[in-house]
């Protein structure tokens, strides 16, 4: 059989350095230490190309090279015979290898020496499996019958918090991954919230990060997967840094972050856009504190599940939307009792205290007020997504904007705080506002002071 | 930079200590019909007491693109490269030819191979893996001696590349 790259790609993955050979115009042949081989697709690769150097002068004049890899496991080597064809310095691609090679700097002590200047891309033309010893492959968790069990458990799902809620806990029965987050897209704010986690101490549900910042956000912007084997602080997902608010004239210090989550001594990062029709829904998260913990076929399997993640989150935000079922009897509702609770909404961005505890800002804060006012005002408990899709007063950024996500997002910081105002999925469509304290609510129109 | 055939080069005092350190990595580069290169890691090396020829081992079932390709043009490039510094320096030669193995040169090899190990085994990596790299399927190790002609600093960084000589 004819080897092709897809076969040999794990020896790609960085641990023991490809060396490659080139050959000037004049015959003399060069060799050097790669610090990076990428996969491209079964019959190219793309290597850094970070100085201009003896090998780049040589395949901008001969294109013919040669590069030797190694299997990290079994020591099995591969010569690949290579063409030069092009230099890419943007796009996805790029953006994998930038991620990867600093990574790889910084667990080789080259941090702020290597520096990705282009992708330099080849045909391979052969793959010769190197005659020498070997060691068998070492017994390994087979990604695809774990992306089937996770496919089979998502595609059963009916509602948005549990898709997300079983897509993380497939993650963990059928790949082993014990931390892992899901964020959604807000893009006119060019910002990803976290919607659901698994395995960290704070659920960060609710915290944010921009589109472009880490390896979520840059899985984000250029809807590729990124992944690091060895992580470094230059891809540090910027955990929002707690900033602190003053209360007007009052000196009170108030926050109004909710630090992302995360491993502190993460050495493997995942991300992988969710996508769907075209367009960018949100990214899946995943990391661990192993180094290299996540290989090519992890990510194709999380590239995978994060698609049917997407087409799935797609079709039940249209039918949350559109075709809610008929209201349930109303539920008794709870006795109101104790002391009031102050509600402030911040009207600049929305943002909510309950009492003194910062709930949420943003879309969701602005939802939850409505719906806040319309049980002071007209005593409502029910309401459905349908209605608040065409409220006026709840400004969606966009046509798009997944309205069950951020319904989702405000009933689990709800339950995470006080429980005197919860939310409760009534059935497909409507849900139930409850409230066992009195409320106060108190609407700050002057702006906050950072 | 092109190479002289016979040119009055020669190993500078530093770079010579350097290519004697045992446990290098070292990879070997040749060219064949249309400029075409070949790459094979070699197991070893020995260089000759006035610094002025090289020898590599290689296992000759792996080195077969390498070993056909010198007998034509005798081209080389080698790359020794310090794992634990990522110091290393590339030579180059025009007259590179197999050679009859001396008495010692399995004991070298061997030798080699221990202190490569050794090395490796404080970055993590298995002892067994590196024994495999360096371990030819069977008894079929070769030699191949040449003349540096050129030697190039191939330290990782935007020096990289830059001719050495003997003022080093």
């Amino acid at each position: 059989m004819t080897l092709k790259v897809d076969a040999i790609r794990e020896c790609l993955d960085g641990v023991i350095p490809g060396t490659i050979a080139t050959c000037a115009a004049d015959g003399t042949p060069n060799v050097t230490f790669l610090s990076q081989v990428e996969y491209v697709d079964s019959e190219h690769v793309a290597t850094s190309y970070q100085f201009f150097n003896k090998t780049r002068q040589n395949i901008l004049e001969n294109p013919h090279a040669q590069v030797l890899v190694i299997n990290p496991f079994t020591a099995a080597r591969y010569r690949l015979r290579i063409q030069y064809l092009r230099t890419e310095t943007q796009g996805p691609l790029f953006e994998r290898m930038k991620a990867k090679l600093a990574g790889i700097a910084s667990h080789t002590g080259m941090a702020g020496i290597f520096r990705l200047l282009g992708s330099d891309i080849y045909r391979v033309l052969e793959i010769e499996s190197v005659p020498g010893r070997s060691m068998p492959a070492p017994p390994r968790r087979n990604c695809l019958a774990g992306l089937r069990a996770a496919s089979e458990r998502v595609r059963s799902c009916t509602d948005l918090e549990g898709l997300f809620q079983e897509t993380l806990a497939a993650l963990d029965a059928f790949f082993g991954i014990r931390h892992a987050m899901l964020l959604m897209l807000d893009g006119p704010a060019g910002r990803l919230y976290a919607v659901a986690s698994n395995g960290y101490e704070e659920s960060g549900v609710g915290s944010e990060i921009a589109v472009g910042d880490g390896v979520i956000g840059v899985s984000a912007r250029e809807r590729t997967p990124i992944r690091i084997g060895h992580m470094t602080s230059e891809y540090g997902y910027g955990r929002a840094i707690r900033r602190h608010i003053e209360q007007d004239g009052m000196g009170v210090i108030l926050e109004n972050e909710i630090p992302l989550p995360g491993l502190p001594e993460s050495r493997s990062q995942l991300a992988a856009p969710i996508l769907a029709f075209g367009r960018l829904l949100g990214v899946l998260f995943v990391e661990s504190t192993e180094d290299l913990r996540f290989s090519y076929d992890d990510e194709d399997a999380l590239v995978t599940l994060a698609a049917q993640l997407g087409a799935s989150i797609h079709a039940l935000q249209h039918i949350s939307e559109t075709s809610e079922e008929p209201a349930a009897r109303e539920s008794v509702l709870p006795a109101v009792a104790g002391a009031p609770l102050q509600v402030r909404r911040y009207a600049e961005d929305d943002t909510i205290f309950l009492g003194d505890d910062y709930l949420i800002k943003g879309v969701a804060g602005n939802i939850l007020w409505t719906l806040l006012c319309d049980y002071s005002e007209k005593k409502r408990t029910s309401f459905t997504n349908r209605e608040l899709r065409l409220d006026p007063r709840i400004q969606l950024p966009d046509v798009s904007d997944n309205l069950e996500a951020r319904l989702v997002l405000l009933r689990r910081r709800l339950a995470e705080r006080n429980g005197n105002i919860r939310i409760e999925k009534t059935s497909r469509g409507r849900f139930s506002l409850i409230v066992t304290r009195p409320l106060e609510l108190i609407q700050i129109r002057t702006g906050l002071v950072r | 930079m092109k190479m002289r055939a016979g040119s009055a080069f020669t190993l500078g005092a530093q770079d010579a200590a350097f290519l004697r350190i045992e446990h290098l990595s070292i990879v070997a580069a040749s060219r064949g019909a249309g400029n075409i290169p070949f790459m094979s890691r070699a197991l070893g090396s020995r260089l000759s007491p006035d610094n002025r020829r090289m020898t590599l081992f290689f296992s000759a079932a792996d080195a077969h693109g390498l070993l056909a390709h010198i007998k034509t043009n005798g081209m080389i490039a080698a790359i020794f490269s310090l794992p634990s510094t990522h110091q290393a320096l590339q030579l180059k030669g025009s007259d590179a030819k197999a050679e009859k193995l001396l008495k010692s040169d399995g004991k070298l090899v061997a030798s080699y191979r221990g202190a490569f190990v050794e090395h490796l085994k404080q970055f993590g990596h298995s002892p067994t893996l590196i024994e495999a790299l360096l371990t030819p399927v069977s008894d079929d190790i070769v030699s191949v001696t040449f003349t540096p002609s050129a030697a190039f600093s191939q330290t990782p960084g935007p020096k990289a590349g830059q001719a050495v000589g003997p003022a080093r």
